[in-house]
């Protein structure tokens, strides 16, 4: 009943999180370069993936995005998310919902959306990083 | 060679020399305990070292492209080592007659409630009271704790987190919503009535630690009384007696004391425990007077009583979802640890001089039930 289970469910649901869009991300970075050590499968489920939650991330943010509720995002990935880009907001929303777009149709991955790709996974990781030195620093 | 490549041959060598105390370890323990060590073994210790063997192979491990995906791959396992290293080896590695009493009383607690998946394992070395490792299956123990029966309800409660993380769906999405629902309501009745802008943002804050943390300890705490039930009011009680210090202030990631009474009150009625809740309710309210503390304004708006309602709906109906039986189901007699947690409070209340001589040979029928000297 002490702190320690609630910090540590945060930092399970948090990590768990962080290493799904992770791993999505470093398979989409690898078919955008080129890389043959990722199948057509693996990089048809990263695009789904991504797309979804670019999509989820979008409608939290406010967002008119295609699905609302499909995923589970952290309350702190959002927030992070929204610190870094007070000033330009709607444009963020529109860059997720675009980078979702183009995942789901199949297009080319530019560099455009990599960087949108890498903002969530940054923000998952910064999220997961801080909740683990939060249950190991009480 | 890069930091980062670097940094994987010395977690390689970390994933490889905890494998070896586990292995040394392993065979030596209890059934329970090696039925553990074995599962956390394959399950996340031998995954950790094959995912570093994986990383050191990729031949992109070294391309400046790829490097920031890599180190962030490389932190969640270097995190998974540290815990594995700081809770389930130091459980396993000093596994003695405390924490197998009471990993054998969280499997029976298990098995009576119909939690349904594998009982987590205890290790009696917490400092921090008693905590759940959601992600290792270990429940902490203080090591004076497993023999005393009025506190031992609070496994209900670190069980029950277990089933709020794995069974989110189940348990936190239907509270989320309801959360949502009674403010987007309640900040749009402020807004008509011409609150004014802080105390709307002050709805908002509690929106927010609601959904962050509150809605969680609310969660663990009714399932615990679903199960538990009179016993985890009693010993909730006791607790707060012991360790609390503003009955009506949240702490960290806690909500009030007070709050969380009145949640688990409210589900002692709804399983049909109405006169016990009324009992201990008149005890928590014996310790508001000797705690000289009173409701503060502002306390109903961050823990309005029809959320908590709600809340106790939707949990109650949860733990039917999940299939959990309620106290009143459990409850049969004979060397039951829900039973007999049960008992052990009825009795401290009618006899608390004579108590300690009544734990000492309940807990001597419960060694006896579970075979254990």
């Amino acid at each position: 009943m002490s702190d320690t289970t609630t910090l540590s469910h945060e930092y399970e649901t948090s990590a768990s999180f962080a290493e799904t869009v992770n791993q999505a991300v470093l398979t989409l970075k690898k078919a955008r370069f080129g890389r043959r050590d990722v199948s057509p499968t693996e990089v048809t489920e990263a695009r789904t993936a991504m797309a979804t939650l670019l999509d989820a991330v979008a409608a939290s943010l406010g967002a008119a995005a295609r699905s609302a509720k499909a995923v589970q995002v952290p309350s702190e990935v959002l927030e992070r998310l929204v610190a870094k880009h007070t000033n330009r907001l709607s444009y963020f929303q529109d860059d997720l919902v675009q980078t979702a777009a183009a995942l789901q149709k199949g297009s080319a991955i530019d560099d455009e959306a990599l960087k949108v790709l890498e903002e969530i996974s940054d923000a998952a990781d910064a999220t997961a990083s801080a909740s683990f030195r939060r249950l190991r620093r009480r | 060679m890069s930091l980062l490549h670097r940094l994987l041959i010395d977690l390689q060598r970390r994933c490889s020399e905890s494998l070896d105390t586990w292995k040394k370890v392993e065979p030596t323990l209890a059934p329970e305990a090696k039925r553990y060590a074995e599962n956390i073994r394959q399950k996340l210790l031998d995954r950790a070292g094959a995912h570093v063997d994986r990383l050191l192979k990729d031949p992109d491990l070294a391309d400046p492209q790829f490097a920031r995906s890599f180190y962030i791959d490389y932190k969640r396992v270097v995190e998974l080592i540290q815990q594995i290293e700081e809770g389930s080896l130091l459980a396993i590695c000093r596994y003695r007659a405390e924490d197998r009493f009471a990993s054998l009383l969280v499997d029976q607690i298990a098995t009576e409630i119909g939690y349904p998946k594998p009982a987590p394992l205890c290790s009696a070395t917490s400092t921090q009271y008693f905590f759940a490792h959601t992600g290792l299956d270990l429940i902490f123990v203080p090591c004076a704790e497993p023999y005393r029966l009025l506190g031992l309800s609070d496994f209900y409660h670190e069980l029950a987190h277990f089933l709020l993380f794995r069974f989110s769906s189940k348990f936190l999405a239907p509270i989320e919503a309801e959360i949502d629902l009674y403010f987007d309501q309640a900040v749009k009745d402020a807004r008509q009535k011409g609150w004014v802008q802080t105390l709307i943002d002050e709805l908002e804050a509690y929106r927010k630690s609601w959904k962050r943390d509150w809605m969680i300890e609310f969660g663990a705490d009714m399932v615990a009384a679903y199960c538990a039930g009179p016993a985890y009011g009693w010993a909730n009680v006791r607790l707060c007696s012991n360790v609390s210090a503003d009955l009506f202030a949240g702490a960290s990631t806690h909500p009030a004391d007070a709050a969380r009474a009145t949640g688990i009150e409210i589900v002692l009625h709804g399983i049909g425990c109405a006169t016990e809740a009324a009992e201990i309710d008149a005890e928590w309210q014996e310790l508001l007077r000797l705690t000289a503390q009173m409701k503060p304004q502002g306390f109903d708006m961050a823990y309005p009583q029809p959320l908590l309602n709600r809340l106790a709906d939707s949990t109650v109906a949860a733990c039917k979802t999940v299939g959990l039986n309620s106290y009143l189901r459990t409850r049969r007699g004979g060397v039951d640890v829900t039973f007999t947690l049960n008992e052990a409070w009825r009795e401290f209340r009618a006899k608390a001089n004579s108590y300690s001589a009544w734990e000492q040979n309940a807990v001597a029928q419960l060694k006896s039930a579970f075979q254990l000297p």
